[in-house]
């Protein structure tokens, strides 16, 4: 076979045989126009292995069924329940939303809330939009009205999201029915402390809501000291510098004539000790005010006054 | 491993860019010469079958390199070797032959040179001439259509099959000028007269455009010499050349 050189270059010739092919060979120092027998062809070098592409193909199919399950995943956690809020005015609405806070869910839980929901189109859609929508609807079913009351119940395992809606959705809410009515919006938590937020929102800007009374800190009353009472001298006894009257010799009933009165006006009875008693506790007020912490000395100098009437007795009793 | 990528960029280029290639082959002659070197054990000259070898060895490499394949170079390497390997053995089937290259005695005379020459050599040379001229004029012919020689080496037909349909459209055309005309007033290729009138697949032609093309501008006027080098085409199965 012949071939004739059409064109030269660096590495190859493009030659063309006799049957009319044209081919790439070795150049073999070839001029063009030179015919030429015994070229060396151009191999092409055949496709990488087979086993390549299939891996190849392989792992794109891997990564292709990954991805694929990666957003089944994704879809799946964005259509499951991650809290519900109960809406509750006098229909009773539970609103179900996922981790975006995207509704997924409503119903009605009483017939009101049911005749509320209605046909109303809720997916895809955020859930402070659905609140406030539902709130419309209720205005215009006359459900809700100025002075009425909203409760929100939130309802979720979550602590961070209950604690973020705990305030935000009533301040939603609140901006939402702002200028046109006024209304009790009250948050309830169930698994934490209940919270009840009042909104005062008023048409008439005369209208100025009443300033919710701040829960002032009740003046605690600092505890009473009860003063002791003070042990009466007459219970001791044995601590009173009790006078003890000299010893008269006391004639026998039988000898002078004398009754037991007469004896017992001699020594002053209990009752009577008892009512000196009364008398030096109120001088003993008196003085504890003067003189605080002072010594009962004073009220025995009186005692001892007293103990002295014995004798103005018994100078008596001589007259 | 950063020369690597710049490698493989180089080659990834030059898959699509003649002239890319041609400056990437120019650019690692010295790395082609070393590897051929090896396989010959002999330091290798331009002059050397070795060195055409591993120089088209490159041009496969670069043709066929996939990322898959690991280096650029050792993919490279390994084509020259193999393609070396492969002409040597094939040069030792030859062993035993006398070669009429080989110079013999004292007076450095070839026997070639002791044989008789039936070719003129100024004829040859005039010939040579002519043919070169012809073939640049195809060539810029060709390129106002778009198209050179190594555009169509890559799209001409191999399998036999293939061959014969498209040597049956160029018949056909040779044997309507009017097509060939038209083909050159137009510049375009009229595949549906082609396909009606020697009965090959559209699809078929339409695979090897490009070297249809090219045939049936040989088939016009000016290229005597390289028609009468596709004599073998023109002639239909069982019919003697004209």
């Amino acid at each position: 076979m012949k071939y004739l050189v059409m064109e030269c270059h660096h590495s190859y010739a493009v030659v063309l045989d006799e049957e009319g092919r044209f081919l790439k060979v070795a150049n073999r120092q070839y001029e063009v126009g030179q015919t030429v027998t015994g070229v060396i062809e151009l191999h092409r070098p055949e496709a990488a292995p087979r086993t390549a592409g299939r891996r190849r193909w392989l792992s794109s199919l891997a990564a292709a069924a990954a991805c694929l399950m990666l957003v089944a995943v994704v879809v799946l956690q964005m259509g499951q329940t991650y809290a519900s809020v109960f809406l509750s005015i006098n229909p009773e609405v539970r609103i179900d939303v996922n981790r975006r806070d995207r509704v997924v869910g409503l119903e009605g839980i009483n017939a009101d809330g049911a005749l509320l929901i209605g046909d109303y189109e809720y997916r895809s859609k955020e859930l402070a939009v659905v609140l406030d929508e539902l709130v419309d609807r209720a205005i215009d079913r006359a459900q809700l009205r100025d002075g009425g009351k909203v409760t929100l119940t939130l309802v979720s395992d979550s602590e961070e999201w209950r604690t973020a809606h705990r305030e935000r959705l009533p301040k939603q809410l609140d901006a939402h029915l702002s200028g046109r009515m006024e209304v009790l919006i009250e948050v309830k938590d169930p698994k934490a402390a209940s919270e009840q937020i009042m909104i005062p929102v008023g048409p008439e800007a005369v209208l100025q809501p009443e300033p919710v009374p701040e829960q002032k800190p009740v003046a605690v009353p600092e505890p009473v000291t009860v003063p002791e009472p003070k042990p009466e001298p007459h219970f001791v006894p044995e601590e009173e510098p009790f006078p003890v009257p000299e010893p008269v010799p006391v004639p026998s009933v039988g000898d002078d004539g004398l009754s037991d009165d007469d004896v017992t006006e001699e020594f002053p009875s209990l009752d009577d000790e008892e009512d000196d008693a009364e008398d030096d506790t109120d001088d003993d007020s008196s003085d504890d005010a003067e003189n605080p912490g002072g010594s009962d000395y004073s009220d025995d100098s009186d005692d001892s006054d007293d103990s002295d009437d014995p004798d103005d007795d018994s100078d008596d009793d001589e007259d | 491993m950063q020369n690597e990528h710049q490698i493989i960029g180089l080659v990834t280029a030059a898959k699509d860019d003649l002239q890319k290639a041609d400056n990437l082959i120019r650019e690692y002659i010295p790395f082609i010469r070393s590897e051929a070197s090896k396989c010959i054990s002999r330091p290798c000259t331009e002059q050397d079958d070795e060195f055409s070898i591993a120089m088209i060895a490159f041009h496969e490499a670069i043709a066929g390199y996939e990322r898959e394949r690991g280096s650029f170079l050792h993919y490279a390497a390994m084509l020259i070797r193999s393609r070396i390997i492969d002409y040597q053995r094939k040069e030792s089937r030859h062993r035993g032959n006398l070669s009429l290259e080989v110079e013999r005695g004292e007076d450095e005379q070839t026997l070639m040179d002791t044989l008789a020459d039936p070719r003129n050599e100024v004829e040859e040379s005039v010939r040579l001439q002519a043919t070169r001229q012809e073939i640049a004029e195809l060539s810029a012919v060709m390129a106002e259509f778009g198209i050179g020689f190594s555009d169509v080496a890559d799209n001409s037909p191999r399998q036999q099959r293939t061959l014969e349909a498209c040597a049956a459209a160029i018949r056909f055309a040779a044997q309507n000028p009017q097509l060939l005309d038209e083909l050159l007033r137009t510049k375009k290729l009229p595949l549906a007269q082609l396909v009606r009138g020697c009965g090959a697949e559209r699809k078929t032609l339409e695979r090897h455009r490009k070297y249809i093309l090219a045939m049936l501008l040989i088939q016009t006027n000016g290229y005597e010499i390289i028609r009468g080098h596709l004599w073998q085409v023109l002639k239909r199965k069982g019919e003697v050349r004209v």
